[in-house]
């Protein structure tokens, strides 16, 4: 056993120790005592774990760092040490009383009631029991035939229900696994009548039970009484459905007659408004629609008044154009005519040739545009 | 077994005059009535219920310590306790006040001299705000301790 699982703050010591030999912080004689530059003594855990709180020290509260705590003078330890206590095992039967120090030999060498290894299966055995042969083989209960580990066999031996017990109430010795079972049919068992529910206050020795029947009121009105018991269950059950259905219904009309009518006027006043408020815009957009279209209309007579009036200053044109172009080609005919007439002799094959063709060329084209003049208009 | 535990157990038995151990079923809670000895008119002939709780680092931290109402028992009156049973005393505060040689009976102690020296038959200022506020640990209040007096 490791000397870290004793734990020394939980042992019992055989006399009351002097409360001078006690850690104030825990109140148990010191253990691995240390003392302060304050001078005052605690166990070297307590003091530690009381200086990862607050670094001062418990008693006078002068400030007090981790390395102002040294080791006690030896005598201390020694005295705390040597205090005699019993073996932490106590309750588990150890009756041995050392010096503290002695505790953690006597754990790991002496102690029948320490833990440890079986030497044959590797499992738990207390240290009496393992230089015996090992507790953890299988064995057969003499009583009920049930294989068991040995080391079980005494607790089993209290419950095995092979083993005879006695009946509480005929004092009849029974195998403990039919105990039960003879409880049922044990003549001598306190017993009610088969009519309790239905109200007989008789009770006693199931022997006697027959001869109460045969003389038993409720016994007689069973059938009758049963099915009285019947309807009510029947009739309580439908009454509890209808009382239900009731509370269901209850609040759903209380909120029909407050609320709906209410809702009702909302709704109607809504739609109401909102018609109003579509009858509005219907009206601002025919009203704005009419105002279009006669816009669009001053539009298109202003438009079409003005193409008029160009199309009859073309058409002017035009004819200024025509007149000037026929009076230009009657005067260009008359002109060559007369050319030809005066310088026909003495121009050249070339010359007389050239200006032949335009005279056909623009005649040809007046042509067409006649043509065209009269397709137009 | 822990520590807090071991060292609870070192304790029952021997108590100071006026103060009885009522419940110690566990190591968790403690309820301790107190009495005060002297015939100090505010709190004569009266018991007032402590109720001690440990956490699993008792002594190292200190114990809630509050005043509670039983049948027949009520809250003390006195400048420094609520009526909600806090106690405004630095020695069960985890700061500075508290250390770790205290005891439940050095704190009962502390407490009944605390009743036996006051002379106001007083809650502390804004008891109903502080009692309305709901802080029922005493850890999450902070105190200032500027009465020397008691």
């Amino acid at each position: 056993m490791d000397s870290e699982q004793i734990d020394y703050q939980s042992l019992n010591y055989l006399s009351t120790v002097d409360h001078n030999l006690c850690c104030p912080i825990c109140r148990s004689p010191l253990v691995d005592p240390v003392y302060t530059t304050c001078l005052h003594t605690f166990c070297s855990t307590c003091i530690n774990k009381a200086l990862e709180r607050s670094q001062t020290c418990p008693v006078d509260r002068t400030p007090l760092q981790a390395e102002d705590v040294s080791p006690a003078p030896i005598m201390i330890a020694n005295l705390v040490n040597e205090l005699a206590v019993l073996c932490p095992n106590s309750e588990l039967g150890c009756t041995f009383t050392c010096a503290r120090y002695l505790v953690e030999a006597h754990l790991s060498h002496d102690c029948e009631f320490v833990y440890m290894k079986c030497r044959e299966c590797g499992d738990k055995v207390l240290r009496r029991d393992a230089g015996r042969e090992c507790l953890h083989q299988l064995e057969e209960c003499t009583h009920c035939f049930q294989h068991i580990k040995k080391i079980d066999m005494e607790a089993h031996e209290k419950e095995c229900p092979g083993l005879l017990g006695e009946c509480m109430h005929c004092r009849l010795e029974i195998e403990r696994s039919e105990l039960k079972e003879h409880e049922f049919t044990c003549e001598e068992a306190t017993i009610s009548c088969s009519s309790s529910s239905l109200g007989c206050p008789w009770s006693g020795q199931r022997k006697e039970l027959s001869h109460h029947q045969a003389a038993c009121p409720f016994t007689f009105l069973r059938p009758v009484l049963q099915a009285h018991a019947e309807r009510l269950t029947k009739l309580e059950l439908e009454n509890r459905t209808l009382r239900k259905r009731i509370e269901q219904l209850t609040p759903r009309i209380n909120q029909s007659n407050t609320t709906e009518p209410l809702s009702f006027d909302e709704q109607a006043y809504q739609f109401l408004t909102e018609q109003e408020h579509m009858r509005q815009d219907m009206e601002r957009l025919s009203a704005t629609l009419g105002e279009l279209e006669i816009k669009q209309g001053m539009l298109l007579m202003n438009e079409s008044l003005r193409t008029k009036e160009e199309l009859a200053g073309i058409r002017a044109a035009i004819n200024g154009i025509r007149m000037q172009i026929h009076w230009l080609l009657t005067v260009r005919v008359h002109g060559t005519e007369h050319r030809h007439v005066v310088g026909g002799g003495a121009g050249t094959p070339s010359n007389s040739a050239g200006p032949s063709h335009p005279a056909e060329h623009s005649a040809s084209r007046r042509l067409s545009d006649n043509f065209g003049q009269g397709v137009k208009l | 077994m822990t520590f807090a535990t071991r060292r609870l157990r070192k304790i029952v038995g021997a108590l100071p005059p006026g103060i009885t151990l009522v419940r110690a079923e566990d190591f968790k809670e403690w309820q301790l009535d107190i009495r005060v000895l002297d015939d100090n008119p505010i709190y004569k002939g009266k018991t007032y219920r402590l109720s001690f709780k440990f956490n699993i680092n008792y002594p190292i931290d200190a114990p809630i310590v509050t005043f509670v109402e039983a049948p027949g028992i009520t809250i003390p009156m006195h400048p420094h306790i609520y009526s909600n049973g806090i106690i405004c005393l630095d020695l069960l505060s985890s700061g500075n006040g508290w250390s770790p040689v205290q005891s439940v009976e050095s704190v009962c102690m502390s407490i009944q001299s605390m009743l036996t020296g006051n002379t106001r038959n007083e809650r502390p200022e804004g008891d109903a705000d502080f009692v309305r506020s709901g802080n029922t640990n005493p850890r999450n209040i902070r105190f200032v301790y500027d009465d020397p007096t008691v």
